[in-house]
């Protein structure tokens, strides 16, 4: 019994360094693609590490090169948007995203945001969800200091120090914590970019109904509702409308 | 009068300047003469001033007979110093007071001033002299006290052609303050208000022999939009006024200072008025019109220009087109460039600078494109042309910009397809390239991973544990504080235990250790019960313990304890027991104690 019991943990261990390696040499294997000019292969072999449910930045990064030299630009933007999501001031895919976006055939003029708030939306997307994590979690823990540590040294002029510490560090949890809770309790997936080269956006969730306007490859909005088949978004303009599950890829 | 006018009509016109005393002039000598009114009425007087600045010395005028006028009083002399940053100015002034004998024009001829070694001339002046109205005169505007007239420069212009209108306003009473609520309605004009200093200055001024002070309250320019007879409404004021309370004939000072509505008793009251409304022929600009003519009328140039003639393909260059000159720049547009295929332009930023200057707009119109060449070779956009219809030569004129040419070379890299709309910063991007892959090993993880784990969740939870815990420590230590009986029950065990060890630790079998032993029995039971145990004797105690119910045989216990320890301690020998069994009989009866007190 007991052997069996160290074959199999040797086993499952086994298992998961060939897993492990698989996925670095599928990796290499999809670069060497990509060096050689060979982006549909490389396309299909990032594609297989995707599918191993393994992610990281470097692959949807280059996932998303490799699409932009086959021109896909919406797959493209897709990816770039994935990357950023888990590493959001690295400037590599910060500028292919935007360089990509040059590309889109819809473009919107927006307002200039107020300053203070344009920051603080910057502010927010600047942050990946595991720092937010790392930031709720030190927050938290400083703010339950926070409040044992002033309740002990009340009076004292440490405690004078702590108090206003310890609500600022509340308010900031309330922040943060907030951010993080939207980006990892609700679904990840909280936008939409449009993967085929036009599609309509109508005005309900059912077929015929009729069409508000069309959108162009590369097209991203966010997703306010969704049904089966189809997903309510909202543009960078702030239109809304309808589109069909099959047009667009989420992130 | 006219006898008066004629004896003085003869006479020449004299002015003997005497320079007396040592020159000490120094510094910027300034001589002017100067008259304190341009247009007065016959029987009125008016002073003529000279002003010496930056001298000692008092030059000593003599005037003699002027036609028209006679010499009412004079000279009077005023000295002046003043002292500004340690600089000390004089001025001296010499003035003659005149009455006028008859209408007409009087001119001052140019007077002689000699200050040290040095001669000044003053410049001539002019006054004319008016005859009053006579008392049954026609019953014009001037019978007014108060008025407002809108006066245009021309009372026929062009489409396109600049007008001027002065709101002036008339008035024989004084004036306190004035506002303008809005410009009047003008259908077929565009409308601008030149600005003006914030007080309008009071001019005087005689129409139909009657004396006036003017002042502009307003100028206006106005281009005709369209032709035909337009219509400027009146331009409507409120004015506060002064109003005579009691009605007097003849003005006896004609003072500022006696007409004072606090010497004269007067009251101030505000009142509207309304300017004349103007009748304006605007004629259509002269057919055939050229087919490139856009409406500009005016004197204009136009320039055009690259910033750079040699480029990249794909690199951004910026066309410039500007238009100068003076007119009706508000209405107009300027032209935009024909540019051959292989071009793509953006949005251009567009720069004006126009004021009003001399009763006109002046400045200049900029457009400046940003122009990204998509083939190479050399490209030829054509000549800017500007159109406009010239109000001097009423003609049109057609001005052309220079050739505009550039060499564009290739340059490396497939670019994008270019629509419009894209920022500087798109543009400049444009330029660059997509980033190459990232081969350096990446951390993998799994993409299904939820960040709420179980480490997340440990740690809230601790972390509120710990936080409650906190809380019920603060509060138990709060209610300890403020009740020293509870605080006694709830020490009491810790109390007892204390002695028992206590006693343990002494290492003879003495009297203080079976003491020691009495106490923490009867003063556990105390401060269970929230008794104080030195006043009790055993009998006592035992009846409190069946007085809180406690079980016969535990009673029973503490009695016979209490007895045999007390017997032990005072009549030695009566009970034999030693030390470490009286310890343990004291921790079995503290147990039993415990569970039931």
């Amino acid at each position: 019994m007991r052997t069996f019991l160290h074959w199999s943990l040797l086993f499952l261990l086994m298992l998961t360094s060939v897993f492990a390696v698989d996925v670095e040499g599928l990796m290499a294997q999809g670069n060497g693609h990509y060096e050689k000019g060979d982006f549909e292969s490389a396309i299909t072999t990032y594609e297989k590490v995707l599918a191993t449910d393994m992610v990281s930045t470097a692959l949807h990064y280059n996932l998303g090169c490799a699409y932009f030299s086959e021109k896909a630009y919406g797959k493209a933007i897709l990816q770039f948007e994935k990357a950023r999501q888990l590493s959001p001031r690295d400037p590599d895919v910060q500028h292919n995203l935007e360089y990509s976006r040059l590309f889109l055939k819809d473009r919107f003029e927006l307002p200039e945001p107020m300053p203070f708030i344009a920051w603080f939306k910057a502010l927010r997307k600047s942050l990946s969800l595991a720092e937010l994590k790392f930031l709720e979690q030190a927050l938290f823990s400083i703010l339950i200091l926070g409040i044992i540590l002033s309740r002990l040294m009340r009076g004292n002029s440490l405690g004078r120090v702590l108090t206003p510490a310890t609500i600022i560090a509340g308010v900031l949890l309330l922040v943060v914590g907030g951010w993080f809770i939207d980006r990892s309790i609700a679904t990840n997936e909280k936008y939409a970019v449009l993967l085929v080269d036009e599609a309509d956006v109508t005005s309900a969730p059912i077929p015929g109904s009729s069409t508000l306007f069309v959108i162009h490859e590369g097209t991203s909005g966010e997703i306010l509702d969704a049904t089966d088949a189809w997903y309510e978004l909202r543009l960078e303009d702030g239109k809304t409308g309808w589109i069909i599950h099959e047009a667009v890829g989420l992130y | 009068m006219k006898k008066i006018g004629n004896e003085m009509k003869s006479k020449t016109v004299l002015f003997i300047i005497f320079l007396l005393g040592i020159t000490t002039a120094y510094g910027q000598v300034q001589v002017t003469a100067s008259l304190d009114a341009k247009q007065i009425l016959v029987k009125e007087s008016f002073t003529w001033k000279l002003e010496v600045e930056g001298s000692d010395i008092m030059p000593n005028v003599r005037i003699g007979d002027i036609d028209k006028i006679a010499l009412l009083s004079g000279p009077m002399q005023s000295s002046n110093y003043t002292i500004v940053n340690g600089k000390t100015s004089s001025k001296k002034t010499i003035s003659y007071t005149f009455v006028a004998m008859e209408p007409g024009q009087v001119v001052f001829p140019i007077v002689d001033v000699i200050i040290g070694n040095k001669r000044y001339k003053t410049k001539p002046l002019r006054l004319e002299i008016v005859s009053a109205r006579g008392s049954g005169g026609r019953q014009t505007a001037a019978s007014q006290t108060v008025y407002l007239r809108a006066i245009p420069s021309k009372s026929s212009v062009y489409v396109g052609e600049p007008l001027t209108v002065r709101y002036k306003l008339f008035t024989k009473v004084g004036v306190y303050n004035y506002q303008v609520e809005k410009l009047p309605d003008a259908v077929g004009f565009w409308a601008e208000e030149i600005p003006q200093s914030a007080q309008p200055r009071l001019v005087s001024e005689v129409v139909d022999g009657v004396r006036y002070n003017t002042a502009v309250l307003k100028t206006v320019l106005y281009y005709p939009t369209r032709s035909g007879e337009l219509v400027i409404d009146p331009l409507k004021t409120e004015l506060e006024i002064e109003v005579k309370s009691n009605q007097r004939s003849t003005r006896r000072f004609n003072d500022p200072f006696f007409n004072d509505p606090f010497f004269s008793g007067n009251r101030k009251a505000t009142k509207n008025y309304l300017s004349n409304p103007l009748k304006i022929n605007v004629k259509s600009l002269p057919e055939p019109r050229p087919y490139k003519f856009s409406g500009a009328v005016g004197n204009f140039q136009i320039r055009a220009g690259l910033d750079t003639n040699a480029v990249f393909a794909n690199d951004a260059v910026g066309l410039s087109i500007s238009l100068s000159g003076s007119g009706n720049f508000k209405s107009l547009q300027l032209p935009e460039p024909k540019l051959p295929e292989g071009i793509d332009i953006f949005k251009p930023e567009r720069v004006d600078n126009i004021k009003i200057k001399g009763m006109k707009h002046t400045g200049s119109k900029k457009s400046t494109y940003l122009l990204v060449p998509r083939i190479s070779g050399e490209i030829l956009i054509d000549p800017i042309e500007f159109t406009y219809f010239d109000l001097k030569s009423q003609k049109y004129v057609t001005r052309t910009s220079g050739k505009i040419m550039m060499n564009v070379y290739d340059a490396e890299g497939s670019q994008p397809v270019v629509t419009s709309g894209y920022s500087r910063e798109e543009v400049e991007l444009m330029q660059e390239d997509i980033r190459y892959i990232k081969s350096a090993d990446t951390k993998f993880v799994k993409a299904t991973t939820s960040s709420l784990g179980g480490t997340f969740w440990m740690l809230h939870i601790l972390g509120l544990l710990a936080l409650g815990g906190a809380f019920a420590y603060e509060y138990q230590s709060r209610r300890l504080e403020g009740n020293l009986d509870l605080q006694r029950r709830t020490n009491a065990i810790k109390q007892a235990r204390k002695q028992i060890k206590k006693a343990e630790k002494l290492s003879e079998d003495s009297e203080e250790l079976r003491a020691l032993l009495h106490q923490c029995i009867t003063g556990f039971i105390g401060a269970r019960l929230n008794v104080a145990e030195n006043t009790l004797d055993i009998s006592e105690f035992t009846e409190l313990l069946i007085k809180h119910d406690l079980p016969q045989e535990i009673v029973d216990e503490n009695k016979t304890f209490l007895e045999g320890l007390a017997m032990d301690r005072f009549a030695p020998g009566a009970v034999k027991r030693s030390a470490s069994e009286w310890i343990s009989a004291t921790q079995e009866l503290f147990q039993k104690l415990r569970r039931v007190l």
